[in-house]
């Protein structure tokens, strides 16, 4: 022990170390039995000095209440006592340990059931993971199947449009209309026809005005008809210009030529005047 | 090997073989109850004797009231304290070791502890004036004593007598710090000394006073 060690020691035994020095020494103290000693040697020096105050008799009624309160706290230890001693009387003990061996009992039975499920949940999972081979190997074929299938859609949509394209382009025709006549030589008449579409577009150019209570009328010449099959009225502005989308009054089969003649204002079913321009 | 007792009968034999828990409350020894050691009694106290607990509150309630009365210096406070320690010793007794420590002076340990925690709180709370110019009441060496403690008379003037012969810087450090619970602190600020003198006084002093208790003041 240090002369240090000593001086707290002396200190702690008046109880005028503070807290943390006290918990320094407390923790030396556990270490150290002769420093447990030099505290407990001062302590009780210390407490010799109680020796030489007077006696001071303190209230009578103390006593008779702490009497009291002991009692009362050993009524408590007592029942304590009583439930403590309940436990570990014989006959909780033996039925303590009846109801461990019976869940002992217990726990084996279920665990001996356990192990005779053990082969046939093992064969199950044996079964349960071919099976569950075989989907993974069908379902990987369908999903290359259906790589395929879409691929082969894809073509084939390709291929479809490519030939409706050519179709389309196949299915139209194109005639510019000229006039032999000198009133309308320097006009320019263009027809785009869609023979699916059974219509077509008309763009004049140049023309000359007609006579009041005319109108320029488009004809389309099927070969699979007799007379030419009125496509509607046209009428120019003041520049010679019109651009006009047609749809015959009959189908047409065989657009062979499409022709202008200038007829009554508002049209005729039937041509009735002269032809100014013509396809060839 | 006999117990370093007041007169008692109790051997280490005895009490080794005392039982761990109160089950009967009729005393294991056969001497009347005043002629009991107070270790005997402590004893019987942590065997749950209610009979030796009213035996040592009437043996020691009247130097403990003094001593918590002298620390608080107030008559309801000492009251609380000493029933409060009272209560805390019939709970503890059974820690009590006879061969480490008079049952009395194990007893003015707690209380005086129980005091000084008290007394603490009570100043922070209160934040008692300055106390340097307070005069600390002199230890009554003429004190009467109830039979119970006559006993005890002897030691008392051993002990007074090894406190008269300490330095004066030594006694006073012990005396303010057991009977008014100040910190070496205090204690410096107190007797305008440094920390250091201080903590030399206390141990000094206790050093000296337990070697004159122990070997008497030849």
């Amino acid at each position: 022990m240090t002369d240090r060690q000593e001086e707290q020691a002396a200190m702690y035994s008046l109880h005028v170390l503070d807290e943390h020095e006290k918990r320094i020494l407390r923790s030396e103290m556990k270490v150290d039995a002769r420093l447990r000693e030099a505290v407990a040697e001062f302590e009780e020096t210390a407490a010799e000095i109680a020796q030489l105050l007077p006696e001071d008799a303190p209230p009578p009624e103390l006593r008779a209440r702490l009497l009291a309160e002991i009692r009362r706290s050993k009524r408590s230890n007592i029942v304590t006592g009583v439930i403590f001693g309940l436990i570990r009387s014989p006959w909780v003990a033996w039925a303590a340990a009846a109801g461990l061996a019976f869940g002992a009992f217990r726990l084996w039975e279920e665990k001996q059931q356990i192990a005779a499920q053990i082969p046939a949940l093992q064969a199950s999972e044996v079964r349960a993971k071919a099976e569950t081979q075989l989907a993974e190997q069908a379902k990987t074929e369908l999903q290359q199947k259906l790589a395929a299938a879409t691929s082969d859609t894809t073509a084939l949509t390709a291929e479809v449009s490519r030939l409706k394209q050519a179709n389309a382009v196949s299915s139209m025709e194109i005639a510019t209309l000229r006039s032999g006549m000198k009133r309308y030589e320097e006009g320019v008449a263009v027809v785009v026809w869609d023979s699916n579409a059974q219509q077509g577009q008309l763009k004049m150019d140049k023309m000359p005005p007609v006579q009041p209570n005319k109108d320029y009328q488009l004809w389309v010449i099927d070969k699979g008809k007799t007379k030419p099959v009125d496509a509607g009225v046209v009428k120019v502005n003041d520049r010679g210009r019109a651009t006009i989308t047609f749809k015959p009054a009959q189908p047409i089969t065989d657009a062979s030529r499409f022709a202008v003649s200038v007829e009554k204002e508002g049209g005729v079913p039937e041509g009735e005047g002269s032809i100014i321009m013509i396809s060839p | 090997m006999p117990l370093a007792t007041y007169g008692g009968v109790v051997t280490r034999r005895d009490w080794a073989g005392w039982p761990a828990s109160g089950d009967r409350d009729v005393p294991l020894f056969k001497c009347p109850m005043d002629q009991e050691s107070d270790e005997n009694l402590m004893l019987r106290v942590a065997a749950r004797d209610q009979a030796a607990f009213g035996a040592l509150y009437d043996r020691f309630s009247g130097s403990l009231h003094a001593l918590v009365r002298r620390i608080l210096e107030d008559d309801q406070e000492a009251v609380e304290v000493l029933q409060e320690g009272f209560l805390y010793l019939w709970e503890h007794a059974p820690s009590y070791d006879p061969t480490r420590s008079k049952a009395f002076t194990w007893s003015v340990v707690i209380f005086r502890h129980k005091a000084i925690d008290r007394l603490r709180a009570l100043r922070r709370r209160t934040r008692v004036a300055d106390k340097a110019a307070e005069l600390l009441p002199p230890l009554d060496d003429t004190a009467e004593r109830s039979d119970h403690a006559a006993d005890r008379q002897e030691r008392a003037d051993l002990v007074r007598q090894a406190l008269l012969a300490l330095p004066e810087d030594q006694r006073k450090c012990i005396e303010w710090a057991f009977l008014k619970g100040y910190t070496h602190h205090q204690l410096s600020e107190l007797f305008g000394a440094p920390l250091g003198t201080v903590k030399t006084h206390i141990r000094r002093g206790l050093v000296r006073l337990r070697d004159l208790l122990k070997g008497g003041l030849s």
